[in-house]
């Protein structure tokens, strides 16, 4: 026994164990970087928001950052972000940004450090002035101030390209200074002169002799320097460096980073690294020193590994040519008798790989069947529905109506009395036209301005008339004259350049304008560039309610100021109703399981458009597939006899971007003071042929959320199943303000196309295809499916 | 009289102290905006390269004539930059003589000493501390300084300068990462030493460990340690961007991404300079030390 335990201890001395610790860590942080998912159970996406928390009855206010917590072991940062998730979520960009560093730099430094090892002119002195020249001169410095060239930006377009490249070619300096001294203990062997008298010339030398002797070196020093970029990046964070790819946002809304990574994470915390918040900035740096120590380990032992006399990696490297070349095989397979084992095991191998390359695609076993949503969306944009206006459709074939008819024939429930929820709303519009033209009054020359492209109207009146135009600037006298002669003021066109004015300024010249002159035109010359596209998006200057106000476009506008004294000629055609009713539908498949009666899925689409203008058509197919979609989805669910465990909603709404909006009415109806737990998907403008990603917000989900954060996990399988790739970014749906709240959670989904689509005259049935409508379609349904069914049925 | 060889090495070093002089004030010379634009097929540079290199020249000559001018909020530079380069001056040197006498003794202490046990973990113990990130250090040390400060121990000042107490958490900072470097520089150079004929033979003639180990090992070592300092210069001199930004430290690094903040090129391209010019001192004063070993050493084997 006494024996066994001694050859035991002998055994565990001889095991190397710096390589055995790094090749753990390693091994967790690749999984970390391939396979965040598994390592988390929140995106890191979601955000817990300000708001109040009841607990022992008492209401606490919440603010993020959230400290770490049972809820948040390493707490949130100040966006109500989930420090874990980050982190995890992080290590993908962060590690392969490094070991891409670490490569281009061992690539680098090479060939160089081979050349000064041959005394090449300059080599030498170059590496030598390299070296000093970037030890003097902070490497980190060197980055942050020439990552801010726009020239390097405009090259690479994307921030962590731009460090991975200075950092690449600021930083081989001392990787090559060491790589010269391996080379010059290598070309001081015997075997380099024998090499020499059988005539190779130096090329030769180096490919065949000085590369295979070094490999085991440069092993060694890629995970040695990317464990020194990691130490690099951590520095470059601190002071606010992101790798990131910058930030994305959906059509003119603000945005959130693409990705997270380590540095961005160090970057954030600078504000917040003393006092309470300093676990913002420990949290990462101990996430960096984790991964620094790993591939420090690992190299040391590879080192440790390499140098014994009887390594067996250094025979595996130099086998794994051999293993892999398919000439070796047929020769062997030529051979059989005498390579069975070598030729079973290569055989193997290939076929593993082949399997893998060439695994069949999943076949979901619940069909969605695009062509009839397509077949939807196509009667949905029919001229019939005008553009789907609320409050502009006809009380017996409208769009609700036609939802209603589709849903009674699948055998979806209505939600409460009656399918069609109607709702009072006080006011509806179409700006259907409008013409603006600058006469020149010396030569009475007319030019004129593009609607929707030059200039957008922010009135829902009528109006016709010419008036001079008058330029307002903020000085001195400005106010006074106002004051004196309103009625002079009244009579023009008030063109106010509003794009170097401050926000004080223009906060008083609007209220001053409001109260004394109450003009009949005001034209903001405004920061918006020319439009190619005509967007419709009438939203109303509710300032000065008898004021035909126009917006112009920064170019139009510089126009307009270059012809000085001039005459404009308005004409404004709107058609206001009031009182009108909102037509949204509610339908639902009742969920089994008793214990989520209070659980809530409501998948959200609008069943209204923008109208059509005199003379151009906006069919907003977008929505309308949406909307079709989420029929189909129904359809599906009721077809295949899918039983989820709570009730799904669907839900069309009308009179979106009204006050009076279907969604408001349905949760102050239905939801208002009640203990339900909703999870609200709200689907924007969906199945655009020109879109192969799609767009999804869920800034408004708590990470702790663990349902919902499944939700989201199953979307981006799924997604992936289909071929469609998922993007993050901040988007705004009116609906979503119905449905957010402590115990309701909003996820946004919509199209990653180009702005000059939707509320565009483009927004059209050819933008719609069938394949996009089955790809978001399968993707959507599957994740209900999985999520809220208890898995397939099938 | 000064050998040929001599002069030439002097000229050398003279030439590259001017080379990295103006290749720093060229990267900041170069404006923010400074692109290039493919008009008619060809590349056009947004801002003539003509007018960098007038900057850049004009500002060479400036530093040349010891005229350093004012900075954007109208400052004089030469008042401001010796105040900063005083501070991180002291910073630096407190630093680096902390890290080479820890730095010594750890290094011993973890050298085996002809013994080959305990190799693994020896690795284990030199790599892992030289993993953690200099953010980290701060980070902690800032951590355990409030702690201290919310008991009603007030040894250590947060943030900011003036006084000992505010110097004592950026110098252990600073210090920890490069004792440990130096450690492991020592520990190899004592290891390597203990395999040497004469240290074998004064501990066959039955001198005790400890008289081999400071007459025999660390005489030799010592100069093998100096002379790998310089590789530890460039480090030290980064951590003292992240060591004096995160303690608000008002040196000579502070002074240089606070005048980048504000956009100041010229007064960011000379306070680079003054930063380098650590290194160069530095790395002069070792090479000075290493002589005076050495000749020391010859000396006494005469």
């Amino acid at each position: 026994m006494k024996k066994l335990n001694m050859s035991l201890l002998k055994n565990i001395k001889k095991i190397n164990i710096p390589l055995l610790i790094g090749s753990i860590i390693l091994i967790f942080i690749f999984g970390m970087c391939l396979y965040p998912e598994y390592f988390t159970e929140a995106d890191p996406y979601g955000r817990e928001r300000t708001q109040y928390k009841y607990e022992n009855g008492k209401s606490i206010l919440v603010i993020p950052p959230i400290p770490p917590n049972d809820e948040y072991p390493l707490g949130t940062d100040h966006r109500g972000r989930d420090l874990k998730s980050l982190i995890i979520y992080g290590s993908k960009l962060t590690i392969f940004s490094a070991l891409t560093v670490a490569l281009i730099r061992l690539i680098i430094a090479l060939p160089l450090s081979i050349a000064a090892a041959y005394k090449v002119r300059f080599t030498n002195g170059f590496i030598n002035f390299f070296n000093i020249m970037f030890s003097a001169f902070p490497l980190i410095i060197a980055v942050i101030v020439l990552s801010n060239i726009a020239l390097f930006q405009d090259i690479f377009k994307d921030a962590t390209y731009v460090n991975i490249f200075l950092l690449s070619v600021l930083g081989w300096s001392r990787l090559s200074h060491i790589l010269r001294t391996k080379i010059d203990e290598i070309l001081m062997q015997d075997f380099i002169e024998g090499e020499v008298a059988i005539g190779k010339n130096k090329l030769e030398i180096a490919v065949q002799n000085i590369i295979p002797h070094l490999i085991p070196s440069i092993i060694v020093l890629f995970f040695l320097e990317t464990a020194m970029v990691l130490l690099s990046f951590s520095q470059l964070g601190v002071f606010g460096l992101v790798f990131g790819s910058g930030y994305e946002g959906a059509t003119g809304e603000v945005g959130v980073p693409i990705e997270f990574d380590w540095p961005s994470l160090l970057s954030l915390s600078k504000y917040f690294y003393r006092g309470d918040y300093s676990y913002l900035s420990i949290y990462p740096a101990i996430a960096f020193a984790f991964a620094i120590i790993g591939f420090n380990t690992f190299g040391e032992g590879l080192k440790i590994e390499f140098e014994k006399e009887n390594s067996r990696v250094i025979t595996f490297i130099r086998a794994m040519p051999s293993f892999l070349s398919p000439i070796r095989l047929i020769y062997e397979i030529k051979n059989y008798k005498q390579y069975k084992r070598s030729v079973l095991g290569k055989v193997g191998f290939y076929i593993t790989i082949l399997l893998i390359i060439f695994c069949p695609k999943y076949e979901s076993p619940y069909g969605f069947d695009e062509n009839n949503a397509f077949k939807i969306t196509k009667e949905l944009t029919d001229d019939i529905f005008k553009g789907r206006l609320t409050g502009f459709q006809d009380k017996d074939n409208n769009p609700a109506q036609y939802i209603v008819n589709k849903l009674k024939e699948y055998g979806v429930k209505a939600y409460g009395d009656d399918y069609i929820l109607e709702n009072t709303i006080q006011e509806v519009f179409n700006i259907k036209y409008a013409e603006l033209s600058m006469i020149d009054t010396k030569t009475f020359s007319e030019k004129k301005l593009k609607f929707r492209q030059d200039y957008i109207v922010a009135s829902n009146f009528n109006y016709d008339g010419i008036l001079d135009a008058e330029n307002i600037e903020i000085n001195d006298g400005i106010f006074e004259n106002m004051a004196n002669e309103p009625d002079y003021y009244k009579e023009k066109a008030l063109i106010i350049d509003i794009r170097s004015m401050t926000q004080k300024d223009f906060i008083s010249l609007n209220g001053f304008m409001k109260y004394y002159v109450q003009p009949n035109v005001v034209i903001f010359i405004e920061n918006w560039k020319q439009q190619e596209a005509r967007y419709k998006s009438d939203i109303i200057n509710k300032n000065m309610e008898d004021t035909v106000i126009i917006s112009l476009s920064s170019e139009a506008g510089d126009e307009l100021l270059r012809m000085g004294k001039c005459k404009l000629k308005i004409s404004v055609n709107a058609e206001k109703r009031n009182d009108v009713i909102g037509r949204s539908v509610v339908a639902y498949i009742p969920g089994i399981d008793e214990s989520k009666k209070n659980d809530f899925v409501i998948i959200g689409s609008n069943l209204d458009g923008i109208g059509y203008d005199l003379d151009e058509k906006y069919p907003s197919a977008g929505r309308a597939s949406s909307a079709a979609i989420s029929l189909e989805i129904a359809r599906t669910l009721i077809q295949n006899e899918v039983k989820p465990d709570r009730d799904i909603i669907f839900a069309f709404w009308d009179g979106n971007m009204t006050d009076d909006r279907g969604s408001k009415s349905f949760f102050y109806k239905y939801l208002i003071n009640r203990n339900y737990r909703i999870f609200y998907i709200d689907l924007m403008n969906l199945g655009y042929k020109s879109s192969d990603k799609l767009m999804i917000d869920n800034t408004k989900i708590f990470p702790n959320s663990k349902e919902e954060q499944d939700f989201i996990k199953r979307l981006k399988k799924n997604a992936k199943r289909n071929d469609f790739e998922l993007v993050y970014g901040t988007l705004y749906s009116p609906a979503v303000i119905d449905f957010t709240g402590s115990d309701s959670q909003p996820l946004l989904i919509d199209s990653f196309i180009s702005n000059e689509i939707v509320h565009t005259p483009k927004d059209t049935l050819e933008e719609i295809d069938t394949h996009s409508i089955k790809q978001v379609g399968q993707m959507l349904l599957d994740t209900l499916i999985d999520s809220f069914s208890g898995g397939s049925n099938k | 009289m000064l050998g040929q060889r001599t002069i030439r090495k002097i000229l050398s070093k003279v030439l590259v102290l001017f080379a990295f002089t103006y290749i720093s004030i060229f990267i900041f010379s170069i404006p923010y905006g400074y692109s290039w634009e493919i008009i008619d097929g060809r590349f056009v540079s947004t801002y003539p390269l003509y007018m960098i290199f007038k900057r850049c020249n004009s500002t060479f000559i400036s530093l040349l004539e010891l005229n350093l001018g004012y900075n954007i909020k109208g400052k004089a530079l030469n008042k401001v930059l010796f105040t900063s380069f005083m501070r991180t001056a002291l910073l630096l040197s407190s630093s680096i003589v902390l890290a080479f006498v820890l730095g010594v003794f750890k290094g011993i202490s973890d050298s085996n000493r002809g013994n080959k046990n305990n190799v693994f973990a020896k690795i284990l113990i030199s790599v892992i501390p030289i993993s953690i990130p200099d953010v980290l250090i701060a980070a902690i040390m800032q951590s355990f300084a409030i702690w201290l400060n919310q008991r009603d121990i007030h040894i250590f000042k947060v943030a900011g300068a003036g006084t000992l107490a505010h110097s004592f958490l950026p110098i252990i900072s600073l210090s920890i990462l490069p004792a440990f470097y130096i450690a492991r520089i020592t520990s190899l150079e004592v290891n390597d030493c203990y395999k040497k004929a004469y240290v074998l033979t004064a501990l066959g003639k039955g001198c005790s460990s400890k008289r081999v180990l400071w007459n025999h090992v660390m005489r030799n070592a010592i100069k093998s340690i100096i002379e790998g300092l310089p590789n530890i210069t460039s480090m030290i001199i980064s951590n003292t961007l992240i060591v004096e930004y995160m303690f608000s430290y008002p040196g000579l690094t502070t002074l240089l991404m606070d005048h980048i903040a504000i956009a100041d090129r010229r007064s960011s391209a000379i306070i680079i300079v003054f930063i380098g010019s650590f290194y160069f001192i530095l790395n002069g004063l070792y090479r000075c030390i290493s002589t005076l070993f050495n000749r020391s050493n010859r000396r006494e084997a005469v």
